[in-house]
């Protein structure tokens, strides 16, 4: 049975590596990227099931790296995160075809729910 | 009389006075005047200078005005000189003797001008001639049970009877026009008067009609006058004159405006100070008088006052402003000055305090509202900043407790500890992220009964607290966002329970108040402190170990939003209720209850 694998965007390290650590544990294959560019060089290098951004970022944002991998895999799940409900970034990400954005602080458990079901919907498994 | 040569009058009078007077009204006349200063003066110059008249003075030292009269006529000479006696003719013995003399004409003292010299004139143009030579008579009379004898002519008594009825005449035409003139300048007194009291009744009028208080007291101290706005005061004018000024001043002030205490006080210290005491019983006058002395006055029953205000400003104390100044007999620049007692004006200030009461409460609640504001930022930008580290130690919680959970039983219980404070400190940052971006209301037809018993199951509540409800049924749909309600309901619920931590009874209720909604929550609990009462509404105001206050300033904000009040009322060690009155309708409806 093939890993489903993970791409978690953050500038928040802290959260990139506690992320890590739980998806592993939930038996997936995670990496991770701590501002768009590297993201984006590693969906260049490779391709993952579902990637997980936040949208508020230093350097490019996350709707601006959400165009770019698009661009190079359009087919990819691409979670949003923010804390701005009232952001015009999350309009333009749903736009842009973020498969889901969802709200901080939002307790990591409804994460692996979310993500989860994105798993199931999309029969992700093989 | 010629014109070309003056006539000679000789004048004998002694008072120098009297002669200067006669000598002036002669020579003005155009006549040649010479004086002597007596009888004999006069005698010595009549054979001298012969005169062409004689005006004499009967009282004179030495030889008097008879007396000379005698010898004129005696004198072959000077007989036919005519001669005038200035002559009081008060005393009946001057009128006899004058017949005896004599004289040829009386003028009565103090002389009438005009008269003396219409008299001199017409005895020049027609001297009475040989009028000595008349066979005299001697006439028995008698006056004050005396009798006497006098001799004289016929003439020269129907002379002097003339003289004397002229004279009597002339003084009667003076007494007319003296009594003339005493009639207008009494009609003018009369009139003055009436002006006078006229002015006084307009005076009195319009100081009984100021709003503001006019008081005199005496020297004592003692009311004088006071004019009917004292009323306002609760007191009848006519029932403080007499009484003294200190029985309407409340106690504490008295020390502080009263003259004795004052003056006792700064003794020694320098006067002329423009800043010196103000008082009640000012002395001074002008501008070191009292101006703007702040009192408080007892107030005679005050039914009229609203209970608020007699609240606010201590019952029976009416706070007021005087100017009083001191009240002289006369010009208090002069030495001799009387002092009378002091008037003054006493202008009711109660209204300027509150006005100035509510401004300083208005100015505390913008002050409450731009820290509102600075709380809102703050918390917004503290809550942003926290959310990450907080959900990164989430997430660190959530790991530990996948890989740890049923090892230790300690190690259990603090990851419980940890994921339980992880919670909290989220619903800390989410209370101030809410504060920060309350949104506009959005409106909804919404049975508030239902609302509030699913707000109760959503609140957490302890065994020994009894909820109870009591719904108002007539209440149907009401036009509020649900979401913000609900929050200020959860709001409220959670701080009644918090506030019987021992227990007690938790009541919410609805019903309908003068076309409003009204839900009322209210505890068995402690209370809320009376110095908190205004403060517990304002942001970052707690009373709580946790929490950060913004609770009640959320639910404010969020009731006024949607366009409610919220009020509350409190007993320290009984409990609290509040109550949110809540529009049925949108304004924008139209339909205003």
């Amino acid at each position: 049975m093939k890993k489903v694998s993970i791409l978690v965007i953050d500038d928040d390290t802290g959260m990139t590596e506690t992320m890590k650590d739980i998806l592993d544990e939930h038996g997936m294959e995670v990496a991770i990227a701590n501002d768009g560019y590297y993201a984006i060089n590693l969906v260049n290098e490779r391709s993952f099931d579902i990637i997980l951004s936040d949208i508020k970022m230093p350097g490019i944002n996350g709707v601006e790296t959400l165009k770019e991998i698009k661009k190079i895999r359009p087919n990819i799940r691409v979670i949003m995160m923010t804390a701005y409900t009232s952001d015009e970034l999350v309009e333009e990400a749903k736009e842009e075809g973020a498969y889901k954005v969802v709200f901080k602080p939002l307790p990591v458990g409804e994460l692996i729910n979310v993500i989860g079901e994105i798993i199931i919907q999309n029969d992700l498994k093989d | 009389m010629s014109k070309n040569i003056p006539a000679r009058i000789l004048i004998v009078e002694d008072s120098p006075l009297q002669r200067e007077v006669l000598r002036r009204a002669l020579d003005c006349a155009g006549y040649d005047v010479i004086s002597a200063v007596d009888g004999k003066d006069g005698l010595v110059k009549a054979k001298e200078m012969l005169p062409e008249l004689i005006v004499s003075d009967i009282m004179m030292p030495g030889m008097n005005g008879f007396e000379l009269c005698q010898a004129v006529k005696a004198d072959e000479g000077l007989r036919d000189i005519p001669l005038i006696i200035l002559t009081s003719l008060s005393d009946m013995e001057d009128v006899l003797y004058g017949v005896e003399s004599g004289a040829d004409r009386y003028v009565t003292k103090p002389f009438n001008e005009k008269y003396l010299l219409e008299k001199v004139e017409q005895l020049l143009a027609n001297p009475p001639i040989n009028e000595w030579m008349m066979p005299k008579e001697v006439i028995e009379v008698s006056y004050s049970d005396e009798k006497r004898k006098i001799s004289a002519s016929p003439k020269q008594i129907l002379n002097l009877l003339l003289s004397t009825y002229e004279n009597a005449a002339i003084q009667n035409q003076d007494l007319i026009d003296a009594k003339g003139k005493l009639e207008a300048m009494n009609q003018d007194l009369t009139k003055n008067l009436l002006a006078l009291r006229l002015s006084e009744e307009r005076f009195e009028t319009l100081v009984q009609t100021i709003p503001d208080v006019v008081y005199k007291i005496n020297s004592d101290g003692e009311f004088t006058f006071v004019n009917y706005a004292v009323k306002r005061f609760g007191y009848e004018p006519g029932e403080l004159l007499g009484r003294h000024f200190s029985e309407i001043i409340v106690p504490p002030d008295l020390a502080r405006v009263s003259r004795n205490k004052i003056i006792e006080e700064i003794a020694g210290t320098a006067t002329g100070d423009k800043d010196g005491p103000k008082l009640f019983d000012e002395r001074r006058t002008g501008e070191r008088k009292t101006t703007g002395l702040e009192v408080n006055l007892i107030a005679k029953g005050s039914e009229s006052k609203e209970p608020a205000l007699i609240e606010s400003m201590g019952e029976n104390e009416i706070t007021v402003e005087v100017n009083s100044s001191g009240l002289y007999e006369s010009n208090p620049a002069a030495e001799k000055s009387n002092f009378i007692g002091t008037v003054g004006v006493i202008r009711d200030i109660t209204d300027r305090k509150l006005a100035e009461e509510e401004l300083h409460r208005l100015n505390e609640a913008l002050a409450a509202k731009e820290k509102l504001t600075l709380a809102g930022q703050l918390g917004g930008h503290i809550a942003h900043d926290l959310r990450n580290p907080i959900g990164v130690i989430a997430n660190s919680a959530y790991y530990l407790n996948m890989k740890l959970k049923g090892t230790d039983e300690k190690i259990g219980k603090h990851l419980e500890i940890l994921t339980h404070e992880v919670k909290r400190a989220n619903n800390i940052i989410s209370e101030m992220l809410d504060f920060y971006k309350i949104r506009p209301p959005d409106f909804k037809e919404v049975d508030i009964n239902s609302l509030i018993g699913e707000t109760i199951e959503n609140v957490s509540t302890t065994e020994n607290i009894k909820v109870t409800t009591n719904y108002d049924n007539d209440l149907s749909k009401i036009s509020i966002d649900p979401d913000q309600i609900s929050r200020v309901l959860i709001n409220l619920l959670s701080n009644a329970v918090d506030a019987m931590p021992d227990g007690g009874t938790l009541e919410a209720s609805t019903s309908l108040r003068r076309g409003l909604c009204e839900i009322t929550v209210s505890d068995t609990g402690m209370g809320i402190p009376k110095e908190n009462y205004r403060k517990i509404f304002e942001p970052l105001f707690t009373s709580k170990m946790h929490g950060i206050g913004l609770g009640l300033s959320i639910v404010n904000d969020l009731v006024e939003k949607n366009n409610g009040t919220i009020e509350f009322k409190s007993a320290e060690g009984k409990g609290t209720a509040f109550t949110l009155l809540l529009p049925l309708k949108r304004e924008e409806d139209g339909i205003i209850p």
